[in-house]
């Protein structure tokens, strides 16, 4: 029980393009470990090799160099798969059967028993929000829906890792807040949860830490809390009222204007001085003065932005 | 290992739910009763129309089903991405590859049998003698398509399903004419010439063998021995190609 739940050690990986003339980097050197019981939000822009490292995890691409190991075992290893839960991105099932016969499917892969498969399907089914559609042709479902699918799939074995591409993409908002729900249950059921996303909202709500790799290599890992404190503040918001009417300060946003008042963001201690220099000369009364640090988004925009600069 | 059949049952099902599938079998349909005009309309050897149209709606429809669903039976997965999730439970890829090629043969044999059967029932109405010459017609028929639908698996295994489809119907022609191929090759002044001919020969499968129409139309058999070694070679290339597959298919990475 000692190992981690994913362990990822320098992964290298390269594609060939342009008809085998030219070579990408997708994974140059990635590393990270993901300890059993947490949930890893895997943040990243497109092309910053996401879905390559998970697919690598699943044995659906073989790494140039490094090592990959799940649960401390090789995942090309089928008995290792066994303990694998997963849901690609964008997931395309078999559409000409039904969701309930596609679970049914699923269950005999992993080797279920008939009975076990047809409780855990009935159970997930109700869980995902697809009773009402489990004899409908898969064909039939919505986008909404067929992600739905994908999750009760990757849970119908009971794995203990479940790893998940873009989970939360094409749902709405409830059923982004559903899925959020469900992950977090997973957790509560021992259970390890890696996913992939773009929503870094839904990243800072449930995840216990956070990876953000980028052009294939892990720029910065930590949670939420360990992270934020390399925030910065980004802006100060100054409120003023009894301005006259015809203030304008140089270059300065201005984010709203009600009768009498008006608010101002600066971006560094020199324009904030010359800001309330100039109101108190035109006599005009400081409200408030209030410093906003960056948000989780604002600081992995920034990382990525110093990565390219890097780079 | 049944998960194999799990595959091979989804694989049945999904064909048999295509709307292809219909439209093969309809036409299939319409082919055996030109088969019942033709017999009308013939002054002689009634039995002989009936069993040579018969057989050849058979075989038509079972060589147009192979192609159609087993040339994009692996890459239309590989393209629609739907493979992924599949190949991300404890499954091998051998598993995969084993489970597609029995569902594709499952759905090809269920509905040739069930025209052999129509076959034989009209047969029975025209009053025409069951002699196991149209038996072994049928056997022939299954052989063939079973090392076509394997070629079909290895190709599908590689590349597009345009592509399948044009490398198992030349892989079909070049295996009917390769006796007179090989005759012609034989003939040839250039050692060279006559050597890869010959090469050629031993790589392409002699679909000639499984040709048993002639004794399916005139009421004759063949040999215990000589069904067996065709048996066998059947087995073979279906082997040799299976293995091919899994090769490619086993190192394949899917971006």
């Amino acid at each position: 029980m000692s190992e981690h739940a994913i362990e990822l050690r320098e992964l290298q990986k390269r594609f060939t393009v342009n008809l085998g003339v030219r070579k990408r980097v997708a994974l140059d050197g990635l590393s990270l470990t993901v300890e059993r019981g947490e949930i890893y939000g895997f943040l990243g822009p497109n092309g910053a090799g996401k879905t390559t490292s998970i697919k690598i995890l699943t044995a659906l691409l073989r790494q140039d160099g490094g090592t990959a190991r799940l649960l401390g075992q090789d995942p090309t290893h089928d008995a290792t798969r066994a303990k694998l839960g997963f849901l690609p991105e964008s997931p395309v099932f078999y559409d000409q059967l039904t969701g309930r016969e596609f679970l049914h499917f699923c269950g005999r892969l992993c080797g279920m028993d008939r009975e076990s498969i047809r409780k855990r399907s009935d159970a997930l089914l109700e869980r995902v929000g697809l009773a009402a559609a489990a004899d409908l042709q898969i064909r039939r479902y919505s986008k909404g829906m067929n992600q739905r699918i994908g999750i009760a799939q990757a849970l119908l074995h009971e794995p203990e890792v479940v790893i998940l591409d873009e989970p939360m993409s094409g749902l709405d908002p409830m059923g982004r807040a559903d899925i959020r729900d469900l992950i977090v249950q997973l957790r509560e059921q021992g259970k390890t949860v890696f996913f992939s996303t773009h929503i870094i909202p839904d990243v800072e709500i449930i995840c216990d830490r956070i990876g953000l790799v980028n052009r294939g290599r892990m720029v910065a890992e930590g949670s939420v809390q360990q992270l934020l404190a390399g925030a910065r503040t980004a802006t100060t918001e100054v409120l003023v009222e009894g301005l006259p009417q015809g203030f304008r300060p140089d270059g300065l946003p201005e984010l709203r204007a009600t009768t009498g008042q008006r608010l101002f963001a600066v971006d560094s201690d020199d324009r904030l001085r010359a800001l309330l220099q100039s109101v108190l000369a035109a006599q005009a009364r400081v409200v408030s003065v209030q410093a906003r640090r960056e948000s989780l988004e604002d600081l992995v925009v920034r990382m990525l932005d110093q990565d390219r600069a890097a780079a | 290992m049944s998960y194999v059949l799990a595959i091979a049952a989804q694989t049945f099902t999904e064909a048999r739910r295509n709307r292809v599938f219909y439209s093969l079998f309809l036409f299939a349909l319409v082919v055996v009763l030109n088969g019942v005009i033709f017999t009308e309309v013939t002054i002689t050897s009634m039995d002989r129309v009936l069993k040579d149209t018969g057989l050849a709606a058979i075989n038509i429809f079972a060589l147009a089903l192979t192609i159609f669903t087993g040339v994009g039976i692996i890459n239309r997965e590989v393209d629609r991405k739907s493979i992924y999730s599949i190949l991300a439970k404890p499954i091998s890829r051998m598993g995969y590859l084993l489970g597609k090629y029995l569902g594709l043969l499952a759905v090809i044999f269920s509905t040739s049998t069930v025209m052999f059967l129509g076959l034989l029932i009209t047969m029975r109405g025209y009053k025409t003698d069951i002699h196991p010459g149209i038996f072994l017609g049928f056997l022939g028929i299954l052989l063939e398509v079973m090392v076509l639908g394997a070629v079909a698996i290895l190709c599908s295994s590689f590349t597009t399903s345009f592509i399948s489809a044009f490398i198992c119907g030349a892989v079909y022609i070049s295996g009917h004419l390769s006796p007179e191929f090989l005759r012609v090759v034989r003939k040839s002044p250039s050692g060279f010439k006559r050597a890869l001919g010959e090469a050629v020969y031993d790589v392409l499968p002699n679909l000639e063998r499984f040709n048993f129409k002639y004794q399916a139309t005139y009421d004759l058999t063949i040999g215990g021995t000589a069904l067996l070694w065709v048996v066998l070679f059947a087995m073979a290339y279906v082997a040799l190609a299976l293995v091919a597959s899994l090769v490619v298919f086993g190192r394949r990475d899917f971006r």
